[in-house]
């Protein structure tokens, strides 16, 4: 197996049309945005799965961990996403509304456990809105 | 139609409160308080709007009303439009989106162009050669920006934070409007999303944008009377916050040499700072041989400058002891969202001056490396502390000019290069120190150089360099503290990875760390010094990627009968890490003069078994009692590498000291972290040829002194030749599919050849 990716052209936006992108930069710091991409609108009480494209400038191996703190109403179904070191994946996860609603949730993107990312630059917000 | 719900206001209200804090620019604390209180109360939800709204309105200076077309019409909040001259002040605005557009947020103004790049947290100008834009800037006298994350989310009402500058003082009329750049719908050719939302807003008959009579608060340049206990000038890091917390210049936007992501400046002796008349907290500091020196002042009509006499409580150079940081950037990471430039050596030596580092080793990688790279030239150099693009800078304010100290000699910066974003770095990141050539032969690309670490390992030894592994601790946590284990770690990322097969084959020299996990880091050091060989450990910073605060943050100590000095000066520091004595840690503690039976060389040969007199002197520096936790948090908690709190037994102000023979601690004693030089001695019985060293984690940690007896090589434990040689595999297992297959057979051949030597030193080993 050779997987050898692009050296350079790190650090820019990430061409998908997954919701959310996160990008592995050569340190092995994550960053995520939301793409162009749209959520929609979930139905309530029904999974609605959520796609990640990551992008590894690092060769990062191991796990890509989403974390969230508790919003009443929300249901996260977090896997642990398994990096293989490829320079792009693709992941995803899954949110459950209970009812109709609208909530603000934080996400939080891991790799290697210890290192988070720049600044705030592993966090981001998702409005989800169930009807 | 019902109420929408209350927690998705609650999360941006939270957030944009948060924004205002990390732009120095906070919220009074008792509205903090109350917000939080508010957010988890029992009231209705209505009730809890009502009150939330309520909280907030004194401080929304905009209210955004956003139409079906995505037209956004704003009118004055409530806030007072109180501005600072010269600097920049942060105000809520509030959103109503009531048809749901998911935009991004601009702010427009004025009489402003939109010549500042936005895109780049550098704040350089969008083009950064054509300085005839400054003219305009010059003549723009108001500035706005809406701070991320300026997405709307698509709730009905949210929080954002904007950011106003103003150029002059007085009583000054002036408009702010907002654009709403909707990327969902975005149907044209020839217009972004914001040239849409601009051209669309232009063109409204109603009027848009809110009209304020700004009171912008006059600023003056106070100068900055920084001063060594001796008297001597020099550069420190200062941090001015007014009784609100606002930092001084605001970090809403900083010019290099002044970052965003830093409270503090680096200033000289007689260099500005710009301020407005009132009450200011100001702290001094030159890295951590100085304590930090805080003082209140106030500036009015007749201030022209502060005096501020550093507080230095360690000499290590005048012990003989000088520091390097041999991971520092000048580009990438945190220095910009657009990574590709950076800052300029005259950037780069003030912020190493200002942590007191003798040498700081700025290295070019990838995101950087085109441009960067006209800085290296083979030599050490210490050019003045020069402002870039000082046109630039003085159309936003600065108008100082930069001051020699009576210092600058003693810093220096030395550019090479860190093999980070390469085709090799899965291998773990280079360090390539006293480079000649930085080009790899037959390169002319980053994609064209080798694909894993030895090739480019012995092509820089060729030129002399000492080279060795960035972070080493990345990716080799094992879930324990246990120092030694023997748990084969993962390689995940992009610490220490290929070392174990390079320092058998002679050509890696050392690991940096300093950073994270003791366990993580040491294990595999100890393991290599353990079956025999002379590896070196420094400690580094990698700033600011791995840590924000400024160069030094770990730091490394050689000892050197001269100070390293001229264009030869990391020569001469690389020769002193090979041959003398060195440790390294977080600067807050230091081990002089280690001995074993008096005498301080790094090899020490016994004829026989038995004890040996291990003796050093040992100066740290607590303060009294442990800092106060943060605002928000219960308790302090230091840092999450290292730092010499970490070490503070219970609340006392003591640390231990600990002698380390093979790894294994031996003997120990506590002393008083109270800033004085202190002798320790250990009485260590050595029963085989041995390594020993001492540490105080997570502080200070000394390179090993080498103890033979009989002449015999050290092969003090079966076990590390065994994790060494088990890691070999485990390391093929992980890494080889990332080797270009045209190198894979020298690959495996080399991996081979190092399983090869440790199976030989497992046979050799006496003990377990």
């Amino acid at each position: 197996m050779t997987h050898q990716a692009p050296a350079i052209g790190c650090c820019g936006p990430v061409d998908t049309d997954a919701p959310l992108a996160v990008t592995i930069n050569p340190e092995a710091r994550v960053n995520v945005t939301r793409s162009g991409a749209p959520i929609g609108t979930l139905k309530p009480g029904e999974w609605h799965t959520l796609a990640v494209t990551v992008v590894n400038d690092a060769f990062v191996t191991g796990p890509l961990a989403v974390e969230a703190e508790p919003v009443s109403g929300l249901q996260l179904d977090l896997p642990v996403h398994e990096l293989t070191g490829e320079h792009r994946q693709e992941a995803a996860f899954r949110v459950r509304l209970d009812a109709p609603t609208v909530v603000d949730v934080t996400l939080t993107f891991r790799a290697l456990g210890a290192l988070g990312g720049l600044a705030n630059h592993s966090t981001v917000n998702l409005l989800l809105s169930a009807r | 139609m019902s109420e929408p719900p209350v927690q998705p206001l609650f999360a941006s209200a939270a957030r944009a409160v948060r924004k205002l804090q990390d732009l120095g620019d906070p919220l009074p604390a008792e509205a903090v308080t109350q917000l939080s209180k508010l957010e988890s109360s029992s009231l209705s939800d209505a009730e809890r709007r009502t009150q939330l709204e309520t909280l907030l309105r004194p401080f929304v200076l905009l209210d955004v009303s956003i139409d079906e077309q995505g037209i956004a019409s704003c009118t004055p909040g409530a806030a007072p439009p109180r501005l600072v001259q010269h600097g920049w002040r942060s105000f809520l605005v509030r959103v109503a989106n009531p048809h749901r557009i998911e935009a991004n947020l601009s702010a427009g103004n004025s009489g402003v162009y939109g010549v500042i790049d936005y895109q780049s947290h550098s704040a350089r100008i969008a083009l950064h050669d054509t300085l005839t834009v400054v003219p305009r800037i010059k003549d723009a006298w108001l500035d706005a920006k809406i701070a991320v994350p300026s997405e709307l989310s698509g709730f009905e009402v949210e929080y954002k934070v904007i950011s106003l500058y103003t150029r002059d003082d007085g009583i000054q009329q002036g408009g702010l409007s907002v654009f709403a750049a909707d990327e969902h719908n975005h149907h044209s050719l020839s217009r972004s999303p914001l040239a849409v939302a601009g051209f669309r807003t232009n063109f409204e008959l109603r009027e848009y944008a809110a009209s304020f009579d700004f009171d912008c608060a006059p600023a003056r340049e106070i100068r900055l009377d920084i001063r060594e206990p001796d008297g001597r000038s020099c550069m420190a890091a200062i941090t001015v916050q007014d009784g609100q917390g606002r930092s001084y210049p605001s970090k809403a936007m900083r010019l290099a040499p002044d970052m965003f992501f830093h409270e503090h400046v680096y200033r000289a002796t007689g260099e500005m700072i710009l301020l407005p008349e009132g009450r200011y907290r100001v702290s001094a500091i030159r890295g951590p041989e100085y304590r930090p020196v805080l003082l209140e002042t106030e500036v009015d009509a007749g201030t022209e400058a502060i005096p501020i006499t550093l507080d230095r409580w360690v000499d290590p150079a005048g012990r003989g002891y000088y520091s390097g940081d041999p991971h520092i950037h000048a580009g990438g990471c945190s220095h910009y969202n657009v990574p590709s430039e950076g800052v300029t050596p005259e950037t780069m030596i003030r912020h190493v001056r200002g942590e007191g580092l003798w040498l700081g080793s700025v290295l070019t990688w990838a995101p950087c490396y085109y441009h960067q790279k006209q800085f290296f030239s083979g030599e050490s150099i210490s050019p003045p502390a020069d402002l870039e693009d000082p046109l630039m800078q003085a159309a936003q304010g600065m108008t100082w000019t930069p001051q020699p100290t009576d210092r600058d000699a003693e810093s220096a910066l030395r550019y090479d290069v860190e093999v980070s974003g390469f085709p090799s770095s899965h291998s773990g990141h280079l360090i390539l120190l006293g480079l000649t050539d930085q080009d790899y032969p037959g390169t002319s690309l980053i994609e064209d150089w080798p694909s894993w670490n030895l090739p480019v390992l012995r092509w820089a030894k060729e030129q002399n360099a000492l080279v060795g592994y960035a972070h080493c601790g990345v990716g080799l946590g094992v879930g324990t503290e246990e120092l030694p284990n023997y748990i084969v770690p993962s390689f995940q990322g992009i610490g220490s990875n290929e070392i174990v097969v390079d320092v058998p084959l002679g050509a890696a020299d050392f690991q940096c760390g300093g950073q994270f996990a003791p366990a993580a880091e040491l294990n595999i050091w100890y393991h290599l010094l353990s079956v025999g060989f002379r590896t070196l450990m420094l400690g580094e910073t990698d700033y600011p990627c791995m840590y924000d605060e400024g160069p030094g943050v770990g730091r490394t100590y050689v000892r050197l009968t001269e100070p390293p000095s001229g264009p030869q000066a990391i020569e001469a520091w690389i020769t002193g890490l090979r041959e003398s004595a060195s440790y390294f840690g977080d600067g807050r503690s230091h081990v002089f003069d280690l001995a074993v039976d008096g005498d301080v060389s790094r090899e020490h040969p016994l004829d026989t078994p038995g004890p040996v007199r291990v003796s050093a002197t040992v100066a740290a520096w607590l303060p009294e009692v442990p800092p106060p936790p943060p605002a928000g948090r219960p308790v302090y908690s230091a840092p999450v590498g290292w730092h010499l709190e970490r070490a503070r037994i219970g609340t006392s102000r003591s640390v231990l000291v600990e002698a380390v023979l093979n790894g294994v601690v031996v003997a120990s004693q506590e002393v008083v972290a109270d800033g004085t030089e202190q002798e320790v001695a250990f009485d260590v019985p050595v029963e085989e040829s041995s390594w020993l060293a001492l540490r105080i984690l997570r502080s200070v940690h000394t390179q090993p002194i080498f103890l033979e007896v009989g002449g015999r090589p050290i092969r003090a434990s079966r076990r590390s030749a065994q994790w060494l040689h088990d890691s070999v595999d485990q390391l093929w297992k992980v890494k080889s599919g990332f080797i270009r297959e045209d190198e894979q057979a020298a690959a495996r051949q080399a991996y081979d050849e190092a399983q090869a030597i440790y199976r030989s030193r497992r046979a050799e080993c006496e003990t377990d």
